[in-house]
């Protein structure tokens, strides 16, 4: 029902959905719109929506050609590293992404694949991984993006491994 | 009088008898662009009331009813005023109960509209099939 609401919303900037229950299909649903109609969305919250990595891998490959993107929330949706490299791969062409939130979830070590990706984006601000399984591997991907951009103002790592 | 365009009542825990006034005055006053009245427990009969106000106040363009109990009888006479604010850019109707029949009746209210930027509907109880 949202996706047939927004299929005509081409000015929708903000879409929150935050703590609903939409799950693994009504992700692609709303991967799909944000695909067919939503061309300038900047900011998509879909925190507490247990999305799931399918769910993720749905959206990561509708969205891959938005390049309007600039704020994505995920928090506590059930992911871990079985969705990051499609996840990753739609990162690529977001240049004016900000803020990524993602905490709450299983990630583990594609954590650092997360981290290299967000490192070269000119206006990347804000990181968000705490509650995730993250090892103290990380480290040198952790040091590289605090050193290498020029632009991350905020990374919360808390409670992990 | 200076027609009113803005109304931030936040957080005003406004009874029935303060609603009943401010609905009548509404309706005179076809200018409001901005309504904020999160977080104000509105009765079936307060949101009744206003449902009748804000539904010929069609140049809204941003309205804010969170954490208002729209699973009531009269909220969905709320859902149903906004599709007279055909300009209507921002919506925030977050922690309302919409479960999927409110949701579908948001989507024939809205379906006109093109001129959307903002819709939020945090913590509903929106499915699989809501979405």
């Amino acid at each position: 029902m949202i996706a047939q609401l927004l299929a005509n919303k081409v000015n929708l900037r903000t879409l929150g959905l935050s703590n609903n229950y939409i799950g693994q299909s009504g992700a692609r649903e709303i991967a799909a719109v944000c695909q067919d109609a939503l061309f300038g969305l900047v900011r998509l919250s879909l925190e507490s929506n247990l999305i799931g990595n399918l769910g993720l891998i749905g959206l990561s490959k509708a969205m891959i050609d938005n390049e309007s993107l600039e704020e994505l929330y995920l928090y506590n949706n059930e992911l871990d590293d079985d969705s990051i490299d499609n996840f990753v791969e739609m990162l690529d062409n977001k240049r004016k992404l900000r803020i990524l939130g993602l905490e709450y979830n299983k990630i583990r070590n594609k954590a650092e694949h997360i981290m290299r990706a967000v490192q070269s984006k000119p206006i990347f601000e804000r990181l968000y991984l705490t509650q995730n399984m993250i090892q103290p591997t990380i480290g040198e991907a952790c040091y590289e993006l605090l050193t290498q951009s020029f632009s991350i103002r905020e990374l919360r790592m808390n409670h992990n491994h | 009088m200076t027609p009113i365009q803005k109304l931030h009542l936040v957080k005003s825990t406004l009874s029935d008898l303060q609603v009943q006034p401010l609905a009548n005055n509404l309706i005179k006053m076809r200018d409001l662009k901005q309504v904020y009245m999160s977080h104000n427990n509105l009765s079936n009969n307060a949101l009744g009331m206003l449902a009748d106000a804000l539904a010929v106040n069609v140049k809204i363009e941003e309205i804010s009813m969170t954490h208002n109990d729209l699973s009531l009888p009269n909220g969905v006479k709320i859902i149903r005023a906004l599709k007279n604010m055909t300009g209507l850019k921002k919506l925030s109707l977050n922690s309302c109960t919409l479960d999927q029949e409110l949701l579908q009746e948001l989507v024939n209210s809205l379906a006109a509209n093109e001129s959307l930027t903002d819709l939020n509907l945090y913590s509903n109880e929106i499915n699989s099939e809501g979405a």
